[in-house]
C-alpha cells in the first residue's frame, strides 16, 4: 500500500534529450536518483574528457526535480549559469564541463507545443490571455486545439450546439447572423488575437451567429470544460472575458443607435472607418489597405442596407477619393484622415 | 391561443378520429375476394402477450424503426455537427453552406434563406385562400364543398350563396374566426350525407383551425406566417389523420384486405416488405395489413409529434400531389387543402417537437459532461415512447370483437 502511495506522490518521470555533437537521442528517466558521469556504472554515461567520472545527479524533490553537481572538475551549468544544486524546469539546458560540449534538455516541449506557445504568446498581447505568465501560457498550450481553416469556411453555424471558445491566431473571420426570414447581418470582422464563441460557451445555448473565415485562418479552441478548469485559479481571465463581453454589448448598443438614428451614408462611412481602424495596414505613403475582402454585399449586411444603395455610395466615395479598389478586390483608404473627417461631417448631417 | 379555444379544437380533433380513417377508401374498391385467417387478429393464447408471432415480429420491427428514428432525432444536432465539421470538414464555401441548409431542412432546424422564407409565406397565403377556390367552384357546379357531392335541389339556392359568402370572407380575410366557425358548421352539416362525406372534408377543417386562431381584425393585416401554436395544431391534425388511419387499417382489416384483393400490386411495396420481413408467407395478406398499417401509424405519429416533420411532410406532399394529379384527377381537387397545409408546415421555420423536453435534458446533461446519463435518458425515452406508440394498441386490438363490422 505504502509503495502505491509513494508512487502516487512521485512526480511524473521526466524526459531528457541528450545532444553531443551530431548525436541526439531521447532518454526517459526510469528511476531517480539518475546519475550522470564518465564511469560505466552511471545511468547516463558521457564519454567526454571534460565530464567527470561522477559528474552530477538528478533527484526528485517533492513534485519537482533538481540537479546536483557531484563536485565535478569543470562544473555543471543550467541555462549557462554554473550551479551546485538547481530546480529543473521544462526546456532547461544542462551542460557538463565547458560550454559547447555535450548537454541535456530537461523535459523538452514538443515542436507543436513550442509553436503553439509562440503563437499564443504573440497573440496574448490583445486577447483575454494577455496577463498570463509564461508558465500559464505553457499550460494553456496543452489544452487548446489548433486547427487551420481554408478561406470561406464556416467555423460553426448559427443554431449549432457547441460550447468551445475560439481564438484567432492568424487570419480573420466574419461574424454574421440571419433572421428566420433569411435576412443576414454582418455583426463584426475579427482578426488575430480576438476571441469568439464566448456566449455559447458561457450560457450553453446554441450558437447565436455564424462565423466564416475571410482568408486562410488558424485558430485555437478551448472546450468549456477545459476553460472552466483553467480559469478557476486565474480570475484575471474571467475579468478579461467580461471586458470582451462588455465590448460586444457596447458595440451592439452603438449599432442599434446608429441603425435607428443615422442614415445609410453615415453608417457606411462608419463601417469603413471601423474596418480601417481595426484591420488596416498602413503603407509608406500613408494609405491604408483594409486587409480582407469586403465587398458591397458584406458592407450592405453590415450597415443594414441593400446592396444597390451601398454600391452606389461606394462609387461616390471612390469618386470623392475616400476609397480605392485595390488588388484582390481589397479596399484601400488613400487618406485615412480624410475618411475620419468625412465621418465627422456625415455625423453632423445625419 | 386563448384557453377557451383549446377544448373546442381538442373536441374537433377527437371528432375527426373516426372520419379520418375512411377518407382514402372512398374511391377504392374493397370487397374481400378470399377469406382471411381470422384467428391471426385475435387472441393467441400460446404466444407472447397473446399476439400472433408474425404480428409481434412486424410490431417489433416498427418499434425498432421508431426507436432508431427517435434516437437519431434527439441527437440530430450533434450528428449534424459531427458530419459537417468532422466527416465533411474539407467542404467550404457554397458547398458547405448548401449542405448545412439541407441538414437543417432534414432535421427541422431553421433554414435561414430568403427564398425558403418566401415559399413559406406563399404557402400560408395559399393555405388561407385555397378553400375559397373550391367553394366557388362547388357553388357554380351545384355541389357542396367538393364537386363530387351534389347539392339537394331544395337547399341548393341557399348553399350556393352561403358558399360564395364564405369564400368572400376567406379571400378578403374578413372576420376569419367567423369563417372558421362557419367551416366547422358546414363540416358538421356534411354528416347528414354520412361520415364518408364528412371525412373527405377534413382538410377544410384543418384550415378552419387556422381561421379560428386568427385575429378578428384579420382583414387589416397581411397574414403570411403561422404562429407556433397554429403550426402545432395544423401538424397535430394532419399527423393524427394518418395515425388514426393506420390503426383503423388493423381495426377494420377486412376493408384493408379487400383493397389488396382488388389491387394486388399494392402488396409489392418495398417499404411494406421491409416491415413484414421474416414473417410466415402463409399469412402474407394478414402480414401485409399489419405492416401497411404500422408504416402509416409511424409516419402519422412522427408528423403529429414533430419528429422529422419536414421529411414526413415532404413525403405527404408527394402522396397528395400524386393522388390529385395522377390517381384520381379533377374530383380530388380539394387535396389542394392538405397540400397547402403541408407546404406551410414544411416551409415554416417554427417547427417544434412535442418531445423537446427530452432534447433539453440530453443537452443539459451533455453540457455538464454527464455522458452516460445523457445517453440513458435518450435511450429510455425513445424506448418508452415507442412501446406506447406501437405495442399498446397492437395488444389492445387483439381483444376487439369485430363481428359488428
Amino acid at each position: 500500500m505504502s509503495t502505491i502511495v509513494a508512487a502516487l506522490e512521485e512526480p511524473p518521470r521526466p524526459a531528457l534529450v541528450f545532444v553531443n555533437g551530431a548525436e541526439q537521442r531521447k532518454i526517459t528517466v526510469e528511476r531517480v536518483p539518475y546519475s550522470i558521469g564518465r564511469n560505466d556504472d552511471k545511468d547516463l554515461v558521457i564519454t567526454d574528457a571534460r565530464v567527470s567520472r561522477d559528474h552530477a545527479v538528478i533527484q526528485a524533490e517533492g513534485t519537482d526535480y533538481v540537479i546536483q553537481d557531484r563536485g565535478s572538475k569543470q562544473g555543471t551549468y543550467v541555462n549557462g549559469a554554473k550551479i551546485e544544486r538547481q530546480k529543473l524546469n521544462s526546456n532547461d539546458r544542462i551542460e557538463f564541463g565547458v560550454k559547447g560540449g555535450p548537454y541535456l534538455i530537461f523535459n523538452p516541449t514538443s515542436t507543436e507545443q513550442l509553436q503553439m506557445q509562440k503563437e499564443l504568446a504573440a497573440t496574448s498581447r490583445i486577447s483575454i490571455f494577455s496577463k498570463l505568465s509564461p508558465n500559464d501560457v505553457e499550460q494553456l498550450a496543452k489544452i487548446v486545439t489548433q486547427k487551420e481553416y481554408a478561406a470561406d469556411t464556416a467555423v460553426f453555424f448559427q443554431d449549432e450546439p457547441s460550447d468551445s471558445l475560439y481564438m484567432i491566431l492568424k487570419g480573420s473571420v466574419k461574424v454574421t447572423t440571419a433572421s428566420e426570414a433569411g435576412v443576414e447581418k454582418v455583426l463584426d470582422f475579427l482578426g488575430a488575437g480576438e476571441i469568439f464563441g464566448e456566449l455559447a460557451m458561457l450560457d450553453g445555448h446554441p450558437r447565436s451567429a455564424t462565423v466564416t473565415t475571410c482568408e486562410p485562418t488558424e485558430m485555437a479552441s478551448i472546450s468549456r470544460k477545459d476553460f472552466k478548469n483553467f480559469a478557476a485559479g486565474r480570475p484575471e481571465i474571467l475579468w478579461k472575458l467580461m471586458e470582451s463581453l462588455c465590448e460586444r454589448i457596447r458595440k451592439t448598443s452603438d449599432s442599434m443607435l446608429e441603425m435607428s438614428s443615422k442614415e445609410v451614408p453615415y453608417r457606411l462611412l462608419a463601417a469603413l472607418h471601423q474596418l480601417t481602424e481595426k484591420h488596416g495596414q498602413v503603407a509608406a505613403d500613408g494609405s491604408c489597405l483594409i486587409n480582407m475582402k469586403v465587398g458591397p454585399q458584406e458592407l450592405a449586411a453590415m450597415v443594414g442596407a441593400n446592396r444597390e444603395v451601398v454600391s452606389r455610395l461606394l462609387h461616390k466615395y471612390e469618386a470623392d477619393g475616400l476609397i480605392e479598389l485595390g488588388k484582390n478586390k481589397k479596399l484601400i483608404v488613400p487618406h485615412p484622415a480624410a475618411l475620419t473627417k468625412a465621418l465627422e461631417y456625415a455625423s453632423e448631417w445625419s | 391561443m386563448r384557453p377557451s379555444r383549446l377544448p373546442f379544437i381538442s373536441a374537433t380533433v377527437l371528432a375527426l378520429f373516426p372520419a379520418a380513417v375512411y377518407a382514402h377508401e372512398r374511391f377504392v374498391r374493397h370487397d374481400l375476394k378470399f377469406p382471411l385467417h381470422e384467428a391471426y387478429f385475435g387472441r393467441n393464447p400460446g404466444a407472447f402477450l397473446g399476439i400472433q408471432p408474425d404480428m409481434m415480429r412486424i410490431a417489433t420491427i416498427s418499434f425498432l424503426v421508431l426507436t432508431a428514428f427517435l434516437i437519431i432525432f434527439f441527437f440530430r444536432q450533434d450528428l449534424d455537427v459531427f458530419i459537417s465539421h468532422r466527416v465533411l470538414a474539407k467542404l467550404r464555401g457554397p458547398a458547405q453552406r448548401g449542405l448545412h441548409h439541407l441538414a437543417n431542412f432534414l432535421t427541422d432546424e431553421p433554414v435561414r434563406l430568403p427564398w425558403f422564407h418566401a415559399i413559406g409565406e406563399w404557402a400560408v397565403v395559399l393555405f388561407l385562400r385555397s378553400p375559397a377556390l373550391v367553394l366557388m367552384y362547388s357553388a357554380t357546379n351545384d355541389s357542396l364543398v367538393m364537386p363530387s357531392y351534389p347539392l339537394e335541389p331544395t337547399s341548393a339556392y341557399f348553399f350556393k350563396f352561403f358558399q360564395v359568402f364564405l369564400a368572400i370572407l376567406m379571400l378578403t380575410q374578413t372576420a376569419l374566426p367567423l369563417a372558421g366557425a362557419l367551416v366547422i358548421g358546414t363540416w358538421i352539416y356534411l354528416w347528414r350525407w354520412g361520415w364518408m362525406v364528412a371525412a373527405d372534408a377534413i382538410p377544410v377543417v384543418t384550415v378552419a383551425v387556422l381561421y379560428i386562431t386568427s385575429p378578428w381584425q384579420s382583414y387589416k393585416i397581411a397574414i403570411t406566417e403561422m404562429t407556433e401554436t397554429q403550426l402545432r395544431w395544423v401538424r397535430l391534425v394532419l399527423g393524427f389523420g394518418f395515425f388514426a388511419l393506420g390503426w383503423l387499417k388493423i381495426y377494420n382489416y377486412h376493408l384493408t384486405a379487400g383493397v389488396a384483393d382488388n389491387y394486388p400490386s399494392v402488396m409489392d411495396d418495398p417499404m411494406i416488405g421491409f416491415f413484414a420481413m421474416g414473417t410466415n408467407p402463409v399469412f402474407r395478406r394478414e402480414n401485409w395489413i399489419i405492416a401497411f398499417a404500422l408504416a402509416e401509424v409511424l409516419s402519422g405519429f412522427m408528423l403529429m409529434m414533430g419528429i422529422f416533420t419536414r421529411v414526413w411532410g415532404t413525403l405527404m406532399l408527394w402522396v397528395f400531389t400524386k393522388l390529385m394529379l395522377v390517381d384520381f384527377g379533377w374530383d380530388e381537387i380539394p387535396h389542394i387543402y392538405p397540400i397547402a397545409a403541408t407546404l406551410a408546415v414544411v416551409f415554416s421555420n417554427k417547427a417544434r417537437s412535442e418531445f423537446s423536453i427530452i432534447e433539453e435534458i440530453q443537452r443539459k446533461a451533455g453540457r455538464e459532461g454527464r455522458s452516460v446519463f445523457r445517453l440513458a435518458s435518450v435511450l429510455v425515452a425513445s424506448l418508452a415512447i415507442s412501446v406506447v406508440a406501437v405495442y399498446m394498441l397492437v395488444y389492445a386490438f387483439t381483444f376487439i370483437n369485430r363481428t359488428n363490422l
